[in-house]
């Protein structure tokens, strides 16, 4: 239940019992008359209680604003019955109130309006402090039955319901903080939770039994004062000690625990990297060896045809040619496979990449077929970012060579290649995290129902004989674009041109290996 | 002159012994090929032991071809033990081989190799470089004398 209901419920339900008591003028049973709250502070109280419930509960705008104006209409009365009694205007009996319950109403009002707010709401510290001061003291000295006197008892003399009443809402407020104010940390699940409620029964309940139990030892003559200091001091070193050193013990369990969990997450990732590194050269070794009866075949069939020409007809010739192109693709689907199985194991250390230099020097590498095709490509400005250079080249590499091979016959491929900062999370920031670049080309474009496909590996939309490819080069994109927690998409129409966007963050996610254990852990 | 030079290829897998033996013949080089298929037999070649003492049946190379990935003695092994030795360093090792890694380029030419090829993927391309040792290796350099 919101603490703020909660409290202002409670005080406001004091407050309507004064104001009963004072309306029907009887002498209560429970409560002497005297100390019943004055009607003026029942009412603020009241009017605290509406208004609280208001602001917590209320869904339309009419309500809030209500709740807002009683609020500061009780703010007001409670300011004006402070600076009555402060400036000693002539009372008109005893129908204001006590200047310690105006004073504390005031703060109170105050931060009741202050603690919904987005900025004022750090301020109810402050606000709550002197009222939760004044009437906890004032229940204190009705509880051990002294007497305040002098400055603090003009700070403290409030009716008891009134105190009881403004312990509660000061209380409330507090507990009514953003994310629980002050006392989030008792509600949390775990070991802090557990030793903060622990240690604020006994920071409650230690402290008035010691205190009390002086008082009592003093009263009945039992020791003088200055004995009696030196009890309680004695009594309170002993028993805070202790909590003190329970406390610590629990944590240093925690301590111990959360190093060890740290050793095991370590001796993990040494396991995967080992494992990662075996996986690596498994891979590279078995493509060397894979690759090798395919440059036979290829070899083989080559000679035969070269050199038997004469004794096979069109059609043997034509088998012969089948399975030599057939053996060409193999071997460039284990390069491809290597490539796709690199990507993940490979770990390079992220450095600065300057992508117009990437890109041209992608363009350096494919000069042959742009100046085959009569391909038209321009660059916009790109930036830098943090990333491992050999794969963004791969990136780059795929998706301008996709952009050039698949236009439609006699069509001039023309590409456009800019970037732009992607869409933040954390708006208002000047600092951009992450940018998005597009490759646009005027190809012959797809369905974008079949945008999953396409960075599958393995899957193509088009046949052998229309256009060439393994099915891989988008699916390597795509791994090295989230292995850099970044993403790759596009947007796309038949006949009508595709536009590839790849997100990259500007730095790389965090290596996966956790942070050396440091000197202190380590003790 | 370039006729009379012997070449000696050390090369394990038998498919590309008999690529590498047409694609000589399709080159007209006129040059004698010999094989052997690892670095042990290679060094026993070199030094004329075992099947290879007769000179004349295994006339000493002038120039070698050498796999790098061989069985028993690669050629890593063996290039490193024909520079060292004082006879054998001479001979002009081009390292032919279908290992492209930075690493095994490197280490050939730091052992002392003097060439280093990646064999072409298609058989022509083979033809090709074979003509082209031939020229550069038999008619633009200059080899020293031959022992025997």
């Amino acid at each position: 239940m919101p603490p703020l209901s909660v409290g202002a419920g409670l005080a406001a339900f004091i407050g309507a019992a004064a104001l009963l008591g004072a309306l029907v003028d009887q002498p209560s049973g429970l409560v002497a008359p005297a100390e019943r709250m004055s009607p003026l502070a029942a009412v603020t109280f009241l009017a605290f209680g509406l208004s609280a419930v208001a602001i917590d509960r209320g869904r339309s705008r009419v309500v809030a604003i209500a709740a807002r104006a009683i609020a500061i209409i009780a703010v007001l009365i409670a300011l004006a019955s402070l600076l009555q009694t402060t400036l000693l205007v002539q009372a008109r009996g005893d129908e204001w109130m006590l200047p310690a319950t105006s004073l504390s109403l005031t703060l109170l009002g105050t931060g009741l309006l202050a603690v919904r707010t987005r900025t004022l709401h750090r301020y109810v510290p402050v606000l709550v402090a002197i009222p939760l001061f004044s009437a906890s003291l004032n229940l204190l000295d009705r509880l051990f039955g002294t007497d305040a006197a002098g400055i603090l008892e003009t700070y403290t003399q409030m009716s008891a319901f009134a105190a009881a009443a403004t312990l509660v809402v000061g209380l409330a407020l507090l507990a009514a903080m953003p994310r629980g104010g002050p006392f989030a940390v008792l509600h949390r699940r775990g070991v802090a939770g557990i030793i903060a409620r622990r240690l604020l029964v006994v920071a409650l309940v230690i402290p008035l039994l010691i205190g009390w139990l002086r008082l009592a030892g003093e009263r009945a003559g039992l020791f003088d004062t200055a004995f009696g200091v030196s009890l309680t001091t004695l009594t309170t070193i002993v028993l805070f000690g202790g909590a003190v050193f329970w406390t610590t013990s629990t944590i240093a369990r925690l301590e111990t625990d959360r190093r060890e969990a740290r050793q095991r997450l370590q001796a993990l990732t040494a396991e995967l990297e080992r494992s990662n590194r075996e996986l690596q050269d498994f891979a590279s070794v078995a493509s060397h060896d894979l690759q090798e009866p395919l440059r036979k075949i290829q070899a083989f069939s080559d000679r035969l045809a070269a050199s038997h020409a004469g004794q096979l007809d069109e059609a043997g010739l034509d088998y012969l040619s089948r399975m030599a192109s057939a053996a060409a693709r193999m071997r460039v689907l284990i390069d491809d496979l290597l490539d796709y199985s690199r990507v993940a194991t490979r770990a390079q250390t992220p450095v600065p990449v300057e992508l117009p230099r990437v890109v041209a020097e992608v363009l350096a590498d494919l000069e042959t077929t742009i100046q085959a095709t009569s391909a038209i490509i321009e660059v916009a400005a790109l930036p830098t970012i943090e990333a491992e250079p050999v794969q963004v080249r791969q990136v780059f590499q795929n998706l301008i060579g996709n952009a050039i091979k698949f236009v439609a016959p006699g069509t001039r491929p023309r590409i456009r290649i800019w970037a732009e900062p992607a869409p933040d999370t954390d708006a208002g920031s000047d600092h951009v995290s992450a940018w998005t670049i597009h490759v646009e080309d005027n190809g012959i474009g797809f369905e974008e129902q079949y945008l999953d496909r396409i960075f599958a590996p393995f899957q193509r939309l088009h046949g052998r004989n229309e256009y060439e490819g393994t099915g891989m080069g988008l699916a390597i994109c795509r791994r090295i674009a989230e292995r850099h927690g970044g993403t790759i998409t596009a947007r796309s129409a038949p006949g009508a041109g595709t536009t590839f966007m790849v997100t990259l963050p500007e730095r790389p996610p965090a290596d996966i290996t956790p942070p050396a254990l440091t000197a202190e852990e380590q003790r | 002159m370039s006729a009379a030079i012997t070449i000696l290829c050390a090369e394990d897998d038998p498919d590309d012994r008999l690529l590498m033996a047409d694609a000589l013949t399709e080159s007209r080089l006129a040059n004698r090929l010999f094989f052997v298929e690892d670095g042990v037999e290679l060094m026993a070649y070199l030094r004329r032991q075992g099947r290879w003492s007769d000179p004349v049946a295994s006339p000493r190379p002038g120039l070698l071809l050498l796999d790098l990935n061989m069985p028993r003695k690669d050629g890593r092994e063996a290039l490193a033990e024909i520079k060292a030795d004082e006879n054998l360093r001479s001979i002009p090792v081009v390292v032919l081989t279908t290992s492209s890694a930075e690493v095994d380029i490197a280490r050939s030419y730091g052992i002392g190799a003097n060439s280093y090829i990646i064999k072409p993927v298609t058989f022509e391309g083979l033809v090709q470089v074979l003509r082209d040792i031939g020229r550069y290796w038999f008619e633009i350099v200059e080899l020293p004398k031959e022992k025997q």
